[in-house]
């Protein structure tokens, strides 16, 4: 099992590590005041603040993320999982190719006793995906938002995938992304009959290949920061890989990320509008059929998701054992649910 | 086992009770929001204790129909997941639509019924 050392995330660790560190990133003092955690799991801390640098007091969000030590023949590792430096060239990447992504103010180095991660800029915005979709204050940019999306995907589809500095990024084709979910799915040994259905759909409808892109990989509302103006950043780019083009889009349509909303784009817009985005920004049209296959597959894979989630602590080389990767393994059955509706309603054979 | 009392439920209540009236007033940020989640699994618990039993029930019957096999509903499952994977059972079989469609509802009542669309009105004559 493999945790984050919670040394390096322990508060009083973080609060004295930090004036150092922001020393180095932002110049001035260093004084660093109002520093709360948002959110810790077992390999991610983040970590709101405000520091002193020679340009004055600035907000910022630290991430600390460890790299997971799995064990030989841990299906997991088949997964993609970008951190601490290689997060940071990417989304400098994709900030070259016009994607708004938080500006970066420092990789943690060794020297920082913070373990991996990255010091970055706080973008305004709200994150939390049902405020997006419900709040009064968001209706003139929920009009725009889907395009908006639409467009952002295509940006991120021209950064180079030959730039040196990319180097880390894996390949995870449509096959090979089936594959590696039901290698997770079977090492979790919970037979579970609606995963096996959706599985066997997916293998059937496989799209057609198609020269590979940068992919966020976790493309949906809850990952965007969202003003009055739209979307001001987009975050957690820790399953980046190299892949189908049609894959975020489809991503981005999953019910799970519409919050209620009655839009299938996010809960917030339409797919005419998305498609029309993309098609702006990437000089050519979308693949409906294959944005479908990902978001059929993609009720598949957050299924997985939660499963690994909730259950890789019976598993040989263990997992987390906490009220929030608990939780969220009783959410295995939400997609699975959405996933039989969709086939009962448009029938399994489209 | 003695039938004890005060029951399981009536137990895991009384804690979700506690946690909401006495705990949660005084927590705020990531605590606050771990107690929410602690309060959260403990109903999950509770409707389980409720609803389980009978939901089994119905989903062994329904997977003994389907798949022609016997046994507990673990092996009734792994049973099913292998006829699926093998082709024996077709993904657009409308009986395996209609026991997963059942199941994934009875899974949902315990887990999340909010999840659930609200219950169509009841038809009239």
């Amino acid at each position: 099992m493999s945790v984050i050392d919670e040394s390096l995330t322990a508060p009083d660790h973080v609060a004295a590590r930090l004036p150092a560190l922001c020393r180095r990133a932002l110049g001035g003092s260093g004084r660093v005041r109002g520093l709360a955690r948002l959110t810790g799991g077992a390999t991610k801390a983040t970590w709101r603040l405000e520091a002193e640098g020679a340009q004055g007091w600035q907000a910022l969000i630290l991430q600390q993320s460890v790299e997971p030590a799995r064990a030989a023949g841990d299906p997991k590792s088949a997964l993609p999982r970008v951190i601490g430096a290689d997060d940071a060239a990417l989304m400098q990447a994709a900030a070259a190719a016009g994607v708004p992504v938080p500006p970066l103010r420092a990789v943690l180095a060794p020297a920082d006793g913070l373990g991996g991660g990255f010091l970055v800029g706080l973008v305004p915005g709200e994150a939390s995906g049902r405020k997006i979709v419900h709040a009064p204050e968001f209706a003139a940019a929920r009009e725009g938002l889907a395009g908006q999306c639409g467009e952002i995907v295509g940006r991120i589809q021209q950064v180079d995938l030959a730039a040196p500095e990319l180097a880390f990024l894996e390949t995870c084709d449509p096959r090979q992304t089936l594959d590696s979910y039901g290698a997770v799915y079977a090492y979790c040994a919970h037979p579970h009959p609606a995963i096996a259905l959706g599985l066997k759909w997916a293998y059937a409808h496989l799209p057609p290949a198609r020269p590979h892109v940068l992919v966020h990989g976790d493309y949906r509302n809850g990952n965007l920061l969202v003003d009055a103006s739209g979307v001001t950043a987009v975050l957690d780019w820790e399953l980046a890989h190299k892949g189908d083009p049609m894959e975020d889009l489809g991503w981005l349509c999953v019910k799970s990320w519409r919050y209620g909303g009655a839009e299938p784009v996010g809960g917030f817009g339409s797919r005419a509008a998305l498609f029309a985005g993309y098609e702006r920004m990437a000089g050519q049209p979308a693949d409906p059929e294959a944005v479908r296959f990902w978001e059929v597959f993609g009720h598949v894979r957050w299924a997985i998701m939660c499963m690994m989630k909730g259950e890789s602590h019976a598993t040989p080389h263990g997992g987390e054992r906490s009220l929030e990767a608990f939780a969220i393994g009783r959410r295995t059955e939400e997609p699975l649910f959405d996933l039989i509706q969709d086939l009962i309603e448009t029938g399994p054979g489209s | 086992m003695p039938d004890s009392r005060p029951e399981g439920a009536d137990l895991v209540a009384v804690v979700r009770a506690w946690l909401e009236d006495a705990v949660l007033p005084g927590l705020e940020g990531e605590p606050r929001f771990q107690c929410r989640v602690a309060m959260s699994l403990l109903s999950m618990v509770e409707r389980e204790l409720q609803l389980k039993p009978a939901a089994d029930g119905a989903e062994r019957q329904r997977l003994q129909d389907l798949t022609g096999g016997a046994g507990d509903l673990s092996a009734l499952n792994r049973r099913l997941c292998a006829q699926i994977e093998s082709g024996a059972v077709a993904v657009d079989d409308p009986r395996l639509l209609r026991h997963l469609d059942a199941a994934l509802r009875d899974a949902l009542a315990i887990n999340n019924p909010r999840w659930l669309p609200p219950a169509a009105p009841p038809h009239s004559e």
